[in-house]
């Protein structure tokens, strides 16, 4: 919770921050769309291709394109800058509109290769590039357009309720951006996609400007578009998504990656081949020349008179100085002229004759046997590298045979033409023409199944004609060679060392040359690229990550942002309904059922509020969790069928009732939040229930009193009409007893209605508090009550007995007075023929209760009628005095005091009890007492 | 006519209004016998010839009996119910005379099968008719199975 808090206010905080940086990225980015189109629309009117292009020989953004870019990039501008204009919004979504449909019609005319002129919008332009025409659009920008189009559309005007368009226009632009990239990667690692194809590629400022127009559109649907942070609720499924278009972006970028350096491997190895090749070729060309100009100037001598009739002067005068003069300078001048190591002059028994060099070498019997091999052919003969022992140094020799040109082509001798490998061969053929580390040139030729190296070796310097090797090694480069082959391999060198070498035939000559490199060396460029590759990879692959990171916090924080924004709205209206639920005067109580093999057997309380408390003096603490068999102590759970048919049904349920063990009443509103579940919410109605009680006895007795006055007053009433009646007859009767009569009856029924008033007045101010509560002793009021019917006392002579209780009462002084004189003045008028007539005036304790008595031994009561006596007017004998108000008066007093009153009687004649509470004031006193 | 006159039992506890009745009767001269009891209690005593009236000639059976309702001791409405339910009784046609024009103490004595209700008029000259016309009614043309 706290964390999630955090995070929504960085997000509130980061909000106005993100807005206008992506309002900047976009406007930048629609800017770079309107720019490219502009860029490219100049560049064709201008006839600058490159600046539609980029390069010469890349596809030029066409011109329908160019347009394309300047009208969408200017719709993501007024969008930025006219948010509220409507023509604005009408113009943009216009051009969005039909630019989809009309990019739609050029892909498919595009893809099927018809190309419309109305691309060129008025410009004559012609050209290809490969085998595609320039200046008409690529289906593949087609469809780019129609998706840049459905995304802005999707993010226009997006409503609460349509958040799927805008996510959609996001998804849409992701896509451009994704397909953009593709291509402008496909650029970056100088394999362009689809060139060479049937099908127009799209330029590579096409694909910049996508890109830029892609990003504009993202950030455009971004701010409406909800992502899944969430999928069915789950944050797993939702990263597993967001990790799924990571994974196919990585793959993305790690194909692209891998298919690049193979592409880059493929054309640098074939680059290296052709350097191999062309070094080798060159080399054999000279070669080839080397040995031509040697065959030249052995040619010079050979078949030269001249020197042919020096040499047989010399030889058939030795001693001809001049002679011998002449021919040193020619050989001198031969050896200078073309840098042979030697020349010199053998005759025909292989002495050396004369020579460039003061030296004297014994000749080899091998250049002896060469020598005599000239001489017999007549050919100058090129004798290939040797030497005489393993000692000595290389040779080539060039004999030039001399005949006596004048006699029938008589041998002379053999002029020799040494050549220092060392001093030119040699160099050259180790000179390679750019710097390398291992590359170098072989020369060698076979001699029977094994192959000899002619040249010093750039790691082996003792390599020429010392170093040989089978033939039998297939992968030597060099017995390759010498076995024909004339193209490049791979290899493995004298060294051991893998190779690519080139190879070729020196032609006119024994040797074969081979210019290899090391595959090291070329593969450390490679290398250096692949570790470039690497790097890039990388980079796009963090930045993927990177992107995708973003855009799961992004919607993590919205996510949150709403999520904290529902807990703060739940926590507020939990606020509420707790402070309701704890403050609400009716108590509320949330049970679940218990079922015993599917019977409902009993239910616990989960949780009450403090009203439950206090209505019910169960603590909150005991309640929750409490069984409620257990709680009130009634061993079966109260009012369990009604609760188990809510709980069951689900049906609310409304009831009032006493509930025994509190003795009160309560109206209860049951309802079912669950299956299992139900809540009661009960209100304490005891005191309305008592009211309602009270009430109705004062109905019943407001009945009572009015049907008791219709006829008790029209009693007297009908008497005295009535009687009127006989006396006004009676009188003119004239008959004197029966108006006595007559007047008697009315007399009576005139009194009788006076009494009923006068106590129907004192029954009326029973009923009102006349004087203010205090506090009074049971022997102060009964002594009141005595001294107020010491009268009739007196007169019938009735001994009246007071117990002597300290109880203190509590309460209007008059009203309590009149109970007890009541009672006593009722005990006195039905003392009836007692000898001895007593009243016993006293309390008793039952229980708790204080009840206090009055007992007497007269003439009692039939206990049929002990309810009856209460009753208002009510009189057991007719002929008494009275109304028959007293006792009805005395109940309603006890009444007022919550108390009962009753009487108990062993028959006629056999007195009676009048017993009587009054707990109200009774016990208000012992508390008053107490403070 | 049949040859007894009818014995009419007058339950009243006010002695105003018997006197009333008493003279009522006597002026129609209508001879027949009237005994008069003060409370519900005394009725049923004398219906069932108990207490003070244990002896049959001094209680002979009524042929009508007029019943106030209020009545000390034992209510009028009580003695109707007991009269109603009892076989040997119940054929006494019962006519409630009462002060009351309670329309409750109606229904209750109709519904405990009184014979007929009447409310004893506060005007002399209508109270007078009253009797009259309960004698020849009840005495007079009122058919009787005994």
């Amino acid at each position: 919770m706290f964390q999630s808090t955090k995070m929504y206010c960085d997000a509130m905080k980061s909000d106005t921050v993100w807005d206008g940086r992506i309002k900047l990225l976009s406007a930048i980015c629609g800017l770079v769309a309107v720019a490219a189109g502009a860029l490219a629309l100049a560049g064709w009117i201008s006839g600058i291709l490159s600046l539609a292009g980029f390069a010469p020989n890349r596809i030029p953004m066409a011109p329908s394109t160019a347009l394309f870019f300047m009208l969408f990039g200017i719709a993501v501008l007024l969008r930025l800058y006219l948010p509220q204009s409507r023509p604005a919004w009408w113009t943009c979504t216009l051009i969005n509109a039909a630019g989809g449909v009309v990019a739609l019609l050029l892909a498919i005319l595009s893809s099927l290769e018809i190309h419309p002129a109305f691309e060129h919008i008025g410009m004559t332009i012609s050209g290809t590039v490969g085998a595609n025409p320039i200046g008409h659009m690529s289906p593949f920008t087609g469809l780019c357009f129609v998706i840049a189009s459905l995304s802005y559309l999707g993010s226009a005007s997006v409503s609460p309720s349509r958040h799927w368009r805008a996510t959609a226009a996001w998804w849409l632009a992701s896509l451009l951006i994704v397909a953009s990239t593709v291509f402008l990667l496909a650029y970056l690692y100088g394999t362009p996609l689809l060139y060479g194809g049937p099908v127009i590629p799209p330029a590579v400022t096409t694909s910049t400007a996508f890109f830029a127009l892609g990003i504009a559109l993202l950030a455009l649907s971004a701010p409406m578009a909800k992502l899944p942070y969430r999928v069915n609720g789950t944050e797993k499924s939702a990263i597993r998504l967001l990790f799924g278009v990571f994974v196919i972006l990585a793959c993305g970028i790690l194909v692209a990656g891998y298919l690049y350096f193979r592409h880059f491997e493929e054309r640098y190895r074939l680059e290296a081949e052709s350097r191999l090749s062309a070094i080798a070729d060159m080399k054999v060309a000279e070669l080839v020349l080397w040995r031509r100009e040697r065959q030249g100037d052995g040619a010079v001598i050979h078949g030269n008179p001249a020197f042919s009739a020096l040499v047989r002067r010399f030889f058939s005068n030795p001693g001809d100085q001049a002679a011998a003069r002449e021919l040193k300078d020619w050989i001198s001048r031969i050896q200078d002229a073309y840098q042979y190591d030697k020349v010199f002059l053998l005759d025909t028994r292989n002495a050396e004759r004369i020579s460039s060099s003061t030296i004297r070498e014994p000749v080899s019997p091998y250049l002896a046997h060469n020598a005599a091999e000239a001489l017999r052919s007549g050919k100058v003969l090129f004798v290939d590298f040797h030497r005489h022992s393993k000692d000595e140094p290389i040779r080539l020799s060039l004999l030039v045979p001399i005949f006596d040109e004048t006699e029938a082509r008589r041998a002379l001798g053999v002029l020799v033409l040494r050549i220092d490998p060392g001093q030119y061969l040699y160099p050259f053929i180790s000179r390679w023409p750019t710097p390398s580390k291992s590359a170098e040139t072989l020369l060698v030729r076979r001699e029977g199944n094994e192959v000899v190296y002619l040249n010093e070796l750039r790691f082996n310097r003792k390599a020429p004609l010392s170093l040989r090797l089978p033939l039998a090694r297939k992968n030597l480069p060099a017995a390759r060679a010498v076995l024909g082959s004339a193209e490049v391999l791979e290899g493995i060198d004298y060294r051991g060392l893998p190779v690519i070498a080139a190879l070729r035939p020196v032609p006119d000559s024994p040797w074969f040359l081979v210019a290899k490199m090391e595959k090291a060396e070329i593969y450390t460029s490679i290398r250096e690229r692949l570790w470039f590759v690497i790097l890039l990879v990388a980079t796009l692959l963090i930045s993927a990550g990177a992107s995708v990171g973003l855009v799961w916090r992004a919607q993590g924080a919205a996510f949150y942002k709403e999520k904290v924004k529902v807990e703060q709205e739940r926590l507020e209206s939990e606020r509420k309904f707790r402070t309701l639920f704890e403050t609400m005067t009716e108590g509320v109580a949330l049970h679940e059922m218990i079922y015993v093999d599917a019977e409902p057997v009993d239910y616990r309380l989960t949780t009450v509020n403090p009203a439950f408390e206090r209505h019910t003096g169960v603590t909150v603490e005991k309640a929750e969790g409490a069984l409620a068999s257990a709680l009130f102590g009634t061993g079966t759970p109260p009012y369990l069928n009604e609760y188990e048919q809510v709980a069951r049904t689900g049906e609310p349920l409304i009831f009032e009732t006493f509930f025994a063990p509190l003795k009160k009443y309560f109206h209860i509103a049951v309802n079912s939040p669950g299956p299992g579940l139900f809540a009661t919410v009960f209100a304490d109605i005891t005191e309305r229930k008592q009211q309602e009680k009270e009430l109705q006895e004062k109905n019943a007795e407001l009945e009572r009193f009015a049907y008791t006055v219709s006829h008790d007053l029209k009693s007297p009433l009908v008497t005295v009409k009535t009687f009127l009646g006989y006396l006004e007859q009676d009188m003119l009767d004239l008959d004197e007893a029966r108006v006595r009569q007559d007047i008697g009856y009315i007399h009576a029924a005139a009194d009788k209605m006076g009494n009923l008033l006068d106590e129907l007045l004192e029954m009326s101010r029973v009923g009102r508090m006349v004087n203010p509560p205090v506090y009074v002793s049971f022997c102060e009021l009964v002594e009141d009550a005595l001294g107020a019917v010491a009268g009739s006392i007196a007169e019938s002579g009735v001994e009246v007995k007071v117990d002597n209780a300290a109880i203190s009462l509590y309460g209007d002084r008059q009203r309590l007075v009149e109970i007890w004189q009541n009672l006593i003045e009722n005990a006195v008028k039905y003392m009836g023929d007692q000898k001895s007539p007593r009243i016993i005036v006293g309390t008793e304790t039952n229980g708790d209760d204080t009840v206090f008595f009055v007992r007497d031994n007269g003439i009692g009561i039939d206990p049929r009628y002990v309810e009856k006596i209460f009753g208002l007017f009510e009189k057991l004998n007719p002929k008494t005095e009275g109304s028959g108000l007293g006792l009805a008066l005395v109940k309603r007093i006890v009444a007022m005091y919550h108390g009962a009153i009753w009487v108990e009687s062993d028959g006629v004649g056999k007195g009676a009890c009048f017993r009587f509470t009054l707990p109200e004031a009774v016990n208000i006193t012992g508390k008053g007492e107490d403070a | 006519m049949k040859g007894e006159p009818i014995v009419i039992l007058l339950v009243e506890d006010d002695p105003a209004h018997a006197e009333i009745v008493r003279r009522n009767l006597a002026d129609f001269r209508i001879a027949n016998q009237l005994e008069h009891v003060a409370d519900g209690q005394a009725a049923l005593d004398y219906l069932y010839r108990r207490g003070d009236f244990g002896n049959p000639d001094c209680s002979p059976r009524p042929g009508l009996i007029l019943l106030d309702l209020r009545l000390p001791k034992v209510d009028g409405l009580e003695v109707l119910k007991t009269i109603k339910t009892d076989t040997e009784l119940s054929r006494i046609p019962v006519v409630i005379l009462t002060t009351s024009a309670a329309e409750a103490d109606m229904v209750k004595a109709y519904d405990s099968h009184a014979n007929s209700y009447l409310v004893k008029p506060v005007d002399y000259s209508q109270f007078v008719k009253l009797m009259e016309t309960i004698g020849y009614y009840w005495l007079v043309w009122n058919e009787h199975p005994y």
